[in-house]
């Protein structure tokens, strides 16, 4: 073996977790250049270890990540679009490509998937829908189950209370098929717990970077904690209860951490105290209006640039948070905010008064954010326009490097 | 080391983001952004830039994912999107000669408040090697980064590069000689 060769050995078994030593050991006759050369790659090695990013960041970039994609939907959405743009595999099922087209937040088919969703669910039948609630994974009335969820789920992505009932399905689904004896059934509704909760934490954790109020904590505290319960009795949920419990220290973090005169979490308020959908946002108001494309939109100059505490992404229903609020929850006694009439109606043509000015994060340089051009009747304000409520701006604009396409 | 192809859940995550779900996106974002950081850091002189283009590496992924095709490792792909980032970056402004300027005053990557004496040692170390990489082609510093970093195959790092596998091991062999010679006075990190 010439030293070429024995070089080669050596690289690979660095990549390995060898040491140049044990190299050195093993070839007494490498030259001084060929172990110069071995130490410059386990120097490499060596800095691997030592870059890392600090959890502040990634936890920063994920938040920031997840809103922009957000806002990039609440476009997508809004846009009229080819239906060709969301690829679908040949091999599903129509009723397969039609609950990927509701997993498809981002994609301009949605809306269309939507609607067909939508006449699917009644033209089944109330009665098979609420046969199917009852639906293990493996049956067949399952999918309808589940597409009936992701049709619901698509208008109430923000809204927390429905991410928890979901999950306290997916829970018990994973109870019933464990008492079943069948566990491994048990772990896709338990992983899809987990996820459930994940998506919970991060509406948390963007309601909290936005400084907005939590609604009802004492609520999401309860059913999660309840949850918990629920879990410790079941096998294999560990990680289900670690996303649980990651709910948990956010609620308790952002109460201790807010002072008593603004508090973050808000205290249990009247249903209109809690974010209003965003009325200069694009989504149907009246349903079951999906297409929003076809609704002609009077942009309301005033209506922009947004505050930056901006509420949560809005549902297309009228009233999308009354369901979760019980009528008989009493008003909270707040001196800067008293509690307005539950009568009031959440008026979509109102623009919300800014309560601060907007720190554009994503906008061009170039482009003011008022007045705003006025787009035609088809067209909706690019939400991506409007300043997200970031903490850190993002990377420099830069010129957009090629792609790879494999 | 990873395997030339997506894992079964990386495949099911990257299937799912292709359809547009954040979710699964999310879970392809913690499951490489630290991998992603390194491989950015060790080629940037400032934390903050590390973490901007980080950032944006995602964020383009996310934007072109309809486009990646699974027979390769989702991290590869990411690889290439920073690789081509780092490299746009440093042709676009002038801040490519100001990272230098920065590295040679040593305003590198350094975490706020004082470092401990070992902490210093490693920042120093690392910042010998990023400058040792500096001297060394855009195309050499990813070949190494992948292989040293990542353990990843040469038939990977090829696919990164748009080369062939057996020129790569002449160009690792022509790299780690220069990168030698650089760090020949400081003594390397080994």
């Amino acid at each position: 073996m010439n030293e070429q060769n024995i070089l080669e050995s050596c690289l690979d078994a660095l990549t390995q977790g060898a040491t140049v030593a044990s190299c050195q050991q093993r070839y007494p006759q490498l030259s001084e250049e060929a172990v110069s050369i071995l130490q410059a790659a386990a120097s490499l090695s060596a800095a691997q270890a030592q870059l890392s990013p600090t959890p502040e960041f990634k936890r920063r970039a994920h938040v920031n990540l997840m809103q922009r994609i957000a806002a990039e939907q609440r476009q997508s959405m809004a846009t009229p679009a080819p239906v060709v743009a969301a690829p679908i595999p040949a091999r599903q099922s129509w009723w397969q490509n039609l609950v990927a087209g509701f997993s498809s937040s981002k994609r301009s088919f949605q809306p269309i998937a939507a609607a067909l969703a939508i006449v699917l669910t009644l033209a089944l039948g109330s009665g098979m829908v609420s046969a199917a609630q009852k639906a293990l994974p493996g049956s067949t009335l399952y999918s309808v189950k589940r597409l009936s969820e992701q049709t619901q789920g698509l208008l109430k992505q923000d809204d927390i209370f429905w991410h928890l009932d979901l999950a306290q399905k997916r829970l018990d689904e994973a109870g019933q098929l464990q008492e079943q004896g069948d566990h491994e059934a048990a772990t896709a509704p338990l992983a899809d717990y987990t996820e459930t909760l994940h998506t919970v934490a991060e509406l948390l954790q963007t309601i909290i970077t936005q400084q907005q109020d939590i609604p009802q904590p004492q609520r999401i505290q309860q059913q999660v904690s309840d949850q918990v319960r629920q879990l410790s009795q079941l096998d294999g949920s560990d990680d289900s209860i670690q996303a649980a419990k990651a709910v948990l220290a956010l609620l308790a973090h952002a109460s201790s951490s807010s002072p008593e005169t603004t508090p973050m979490i808000a205290p249990e308020r009247t249903p209109v105290q809690i974010p209003l959908p965003q009325p200069t946002l694009p989504l149907p108001t009246v349903q079951p209006a999906l297409v929003p494309t076809e609704m002609p939109i009077t942009p309301d100059p005033t209506a922009l640039p947004l505050p930056t505490n901006m509420p949560a992404m809005p549902t297309a229903t009228p009233m999308p948070m009354q369901p979760t609020v019980p009528p008989t929850m009493p008003p909270a006694s707040s001196p800067t905010q008293p509690p307005v009439s539950p009568t009031m109606p959440a008026m979509p043509t109102q623009a919300p008064m800014p309560t601060q000015m907007p720190v554009p994060t994503q906008a061009p340089p170039t482009q003011a954010p008022a007045p705003t051009p006025m787009p035609a009747p088809t067209q909706v304000p690019a939400p991506t326009a409007v300043p997200m409520p970031t903490q850190a701006p993002p990377a420099p604009p830069m010129s957009p490097p090629s792609m790879p396409s494999w | 080391m990873p395997d030339s192809a997506a894992a079964p859940q990386e495949r099911t995550w990257v299937k799912q983001a292709q359809q547009g779900d954040a979710q699964a996106f999310s879970q392809l974002y913690n499951a490489n952004v630290d991998a992603i950081y390194r491989y950015i850091a060790i080629r940037v002189p400032s934390q903050q830039h590390a973490e901007d283009l980080t950032e944006e590496v995602f964020w383009r992924a996310w934007k072109a994912i309809s486009r990646y095709r699974p027979e390769r490792p989702f991290l590869h792909w990411l690889y290439r999107i920073a690789h081509n980032l780092i490299i746009n970056e440093g042709k676009r402004d002038a801040r490519h000669q100001s990272y230098e300027v920065m590295a040679e005053s040593g305003q590198v990557l350094q975490d706020e408040g004082p470092a401990p004496d070992s902490e210093l040692f490693k920042q120093e170390s690392i910042q010998q090697l990023r400058q040792a990489l500096k001297t060394l082609t855009d195309d050499e510093q990813t070949l190494l980064t992948m292989r040293f970093f990542d353990n990843a195959s040469y038939d990977d790092i090829a696919l990164t590069l748009g080369k062939k596998p057996g020129a790569l091991r002449v160009l690792q062999h022509r790299a780690l000689k220069k990168l030698a010679i650089k760090l020949a006075p400081a003594g390397g990190l080994a």
